[in-house]
């Protein structure tokens, strides 16, 4: 298990190195220069040549690739080109909001998908299945801004019940999760639905049944735990999802997470802040994946006796 | 069993213990409203006012800072950080009596050596070039007197020195703290200090009890950024934010029929026009010019475009700026006049040229509409939408395109400001000429308009508007509208052209 997560863990930093030159290199071919971007319009060429050699922009692509990794080694992942903050304390001020609001919303998505999508599965062909699937088609179809917009303007709007914008207070989290959560909880629900019904017609259940087990230990110890794989699978696959979402949402709930700094400083050309924040949220999301895949082995003894081999 | 879907979610559960820290909620308190919340539409990334070019900032940058002279309110200037400005007859030296009582936040006192340096280092900075270039040294005459010394007269500069760029900064303070610090940690004059700022998500400012022409009366002011114009407009309504500038046109209906709002606009000191580079193989052709001028009907643009919002341009100065004329004459419609000019330049089977504009909802209307218009005459338009780095880069930058809209708008409310760097050779390209007009006669008439006194400046402008129009090198289109929308108990508002706010002006009833 130790071997497996340590094999693991080094393919993650393969994958960061990757992430990193790819983000790096479309930095670099798209058009747009970061001290033309700083020093506006009407800058005289003299001075976006100076400001360029300050930021080092006149060194060749490799030299800035490698002088890049070479900071991040010794824990220096540079200035902002925009605000000349250190980026690490920016990333850090912001990412706390991101991952709070995709945590809620995975949270929020998990406690109602799996539940809904159990309940439709044993009731097939019920009102409740009926309406929970159009439920389900709708929030996985709906696009998030206009979700979130229209959740704002009814409940923020209209009910006053929660505010529509900011992170004074716990509360503002609860409208930005839920619309980031949606289309997780359909494809969450969805899935669960199947997996159930498979698990259902297995003979095992029918043994369980004939065995005189009651209903819900039938239902939830011997179906959901089978039916469990696949839906863990998805949840850790959807929290990358969630991670990448936060950057419309945030937008739309004016939140100050890494997806308003990232569209900024996408916008200026921030280089190094853009980097970091990629290589901030690929590892959120690596980590995730490696926390399912343990998880698997919770699960299912038969993926676990696998790890015990390689 | 409880046991599994617990396990199953318990990497999620703990990443997010890792992460929650107590939510702390701000109540608001009773009594009369002492707070404010500026919705701004995005965050500054700096708050040095020499060192930008962003409106945005200039809000905050005028509460923390203070200039030499502020606008008269008759579209003139007076003396705000000083008692007096006197100005010699050749225009050349302008002699400043300094206010004895100023103080700054860190309670010394403000001298004319901290003016002298301000100056030096707003002209070392090189923001402000086309106001700064003219002034040729400033010096501390006695304890109280700067005199400012011009290599040649300047009709612009004590509107100049209203302007943001030349706040007026501590020496002392400068000198003890790097650039980096000076732009996160401002310390001026003015009305408001900076308390707190939470990268993208707040900017606090505390009002200064000691403030030398009275404390305002708002102590707190939070200004957030709202980069997307709905979100801002909810806010606002959900009594979240109490200002937010320019919302979307076709919004202006729900506010002004919300009584919890009030909403002010003004012309802005902008024009959205159409430019041409004179150097592309087809444009060089003034005839193809003076058709493309001729085939745009400008009422169709700010009804299809732009809700009606805006009135048909005549003159490349925005309407607040001085030296704007209304007798100006502008481009007339006349699609029969234009096919004729295409047929004389030997286009009588038509031709097709590119649009490109940054990316923006408003111009891709606006783009298309003028597409429509031209293909009547037989110019067939692609239209080509950039990011605006690349945009930078293929207009400014390389000069490499044909047509593109844009609003340009002027830094200070001075033809000067908008009309030299559009049109004067010494501007050419990256600077501003991206029309790349480079003819004497155009620049000499700019250089006889910027050195004009008050009562001689229509006139120069006006021969310089119709040098444009007579070779059609840059088309008008619209003048629009810049507006505020506030919460309707704030007072002391009032549109301003620029976007530019006084906060210290502002008070609750």
């Amino acid at each position: 298990m130790t071997k497996y997560i340590l094999k693991r863990l080094a393919m993650m930093v393969l994958v960061v190195l990757g992430i990193s030159f790819i983000v790096f290199t479309i930095m670099s071919l798209t058009p747009g220069n970061a001290a033309q971007m700083i020093l506006g319009q009407s800058a005289s060429p003299e001075q976006v040549a100076k400001l360029e050699a300050e930021l080092g922009l006149d060194q060749p692509f490799f030299a800035r690739f490698f002088g890049f990794w070479k900071g991040v080694l010794q824990g220096d992942f540079g200035k902002s080109y925009q605000t000349k903050l250190p980026v690490f304390d920016e990333i850090l001020a912001r990412f706390p909001t991101t991952l709070k609001l995709s945590t809620f919303a995975m949270l929020i998505a998990t406690l109602i998908g799996v539940p809904v999508g159990v309940i439709s599965a044993v009731r097939q062909y019920s009102i409740v299945d009926g309406v929970s699937m159009v439920i389900a088609m709708l929030f996985a179809s709906v696009p998030s801004f206009v979700m979130g917009l229209l959740l704002q303007l009814e409940f923020a709007l209209n009910l006053r019940w929660l505010p529509a914008t900011g992170v004074a207070s716990w509360q503002s989290y609860i409208l930005p999760a839920f619309t980031l959560s949606a289309s997780t909880m359909a494809t969450l629900t969805r899935m669960t639905r199947s997996t159930m019904l498979e698990a259902i017609r297995q003979d095992y259940i029918r043994t369980a049944r004939a065995k005189g087990a009651t209903e819900s230990s039938v239902v939830l110890r011997h179906a959901l735990r089978n039916a469990l794989l696949p839906i863990v699978t998805v949840i850790g696959v959807d929290f990358g999802y969630l991670l990448g979402g936060t950057v419309i949402i945030e937008s739309v709930f004016s939140l100050p997470g890494l997806g308003t700094l990232m569209i900024t400083s996408i916008r200026m050309k921030d280089t190094p802040v853009v980097m970091a924040a990629v290589m901030f949220v690929t590892i959120a999301y690596s980590l995730v994946n490696l926390a399912v895949d343990i998880i698997y082995a919770f699960i299912d003894p038969r993926v676990k006796s696998q790890y015990a081999k390689g | 069993m409880k046991k599994i879907l617990a396990l199953a979610m318990a990497a999620v559960m703990a990443l997010s213990l890792v992460a929650c820290g107590g939510g702390d909620s701000s109540a608001a308190s009773d009594g009369p409203r002492t707070s404010l919340v500026y919705g701004m539409s995005g965050e500054p990334s700096t708050l040095d006012p020499m060192n930008v070019a962003n409106m945005n900032t200039f809000t905050v940058t005028y509460a923390l800072y203070d200039t030499l002279t502020v606008p008269d309110g008759n579209g003139g200037y007076e003396p705000f950080l000083c008692d007096d400005i006197q100005v010699s007859e050749d225009g050349l030296t302008y002699t400043i009596t300094m206010n004895k009582e100023v103080k700054f936040q860190d309670g010394s006192l403000l001298t004319p050596e901290d003016v002298v340096y301000s100056i030096e280092r707003t002209i070392a900075a090189g923001w402000a070039a086309d106001m700064t270039k003219c002034i040729e040294s400033v010096e501390a005459t006695d304890e109280h007197t700067v005199v400012l010394h011009l290599n040649t007269p300047f009709g612009g500069m004590l509107g100049s020195l209203a302007s943001p760029f030349f706040s007026i900064m501590s020496k002392a303070y400068c000198e003890a703290h790097t650039d980096d610090e000076i732009a996160r940690a401002p310390m001026g004059t003015g009305a408001y200090k900076l308390v707190e700022w939470a990268s993208g998500d707040h900017i606090t400012l505390e009002a200064n009890e000691d403030y030398f022409a009275g404390a305002p009366q708002i102590k707190t002011i939070t200004l957030r950024p709202y980069t997307d114009k709905n979100t801002g407009l909810i806010a606002l309504e959900a009594g979240e934010i109490d200002v937010f500038l320019n919302v979307n046109p076709s919004d202006i209906p729900t506010v002004e029929a919300n009584p919890d709002l009030t909403l002010y606009s003004c012309d802005a000191a902008s024009v959205l026009s159409l430019n041409m580079n004179v150097e592309d193989e087809i444009l060089s052709n003034e005839l193809v010019r003076k058709a493309i001028f001729a085939a745009i009907n400008k009422d169709d643009i700010i009804v299809g475009a732009l809700e009606g919002m805006g009135t048909p341009a005549n003159s490349p100065i925005p309407t607040v700026c001085a030296g704007y004329s209304a007798d100006t004459p502008g481009s007339v419609y006349d699609p029969e006049q234009a096919k004729a000019y295409l047929k004389e330049a030997g286009y009588e089977n038509g031709l097709s040229l590119t649009l490109c504009l940054k990316e923006d909802n408003t111009n891709q209307k606006v783009a298309q509409i003028i597409k429509s218009q031209l293909a009547e005459v037989g110019i067939d338009v692609t239209i080509e939408p950039m990011e605006s780095g690349a945009y930078n880069n293929a207009v400014y930058s390389n000069g490499d395109y044909q047509m593109t809209i844009g609003s340009w708008s002027a830094m200070f409310l001075d033809a000067y400001s908008i009309m030299y760097s559009q049109f004067h050779k010494d501007c050419y390209g990256s600077t501003g000429n991206i029309t790349h007009v480079t003819t004497d006669e155009l620049s000499n008439l700019l250089d006889t308009a910027a050195q004009a006194s008050d009562d001689q400046k229509v006139a120069a402008y006006d021969a310089v508007c119709a040098n444009i129009l007579e070779h059609a090198y840059h088309l008008p289109l619209v003048y629009q509208q810049t507006t505020i929308t506030t919460c309707a108990d704030l007072k002391g508002v009032e549109a301003n052209p620029m976007g530019v706010y006084m906060l210290r002006d502002f008070y609750f009833e």
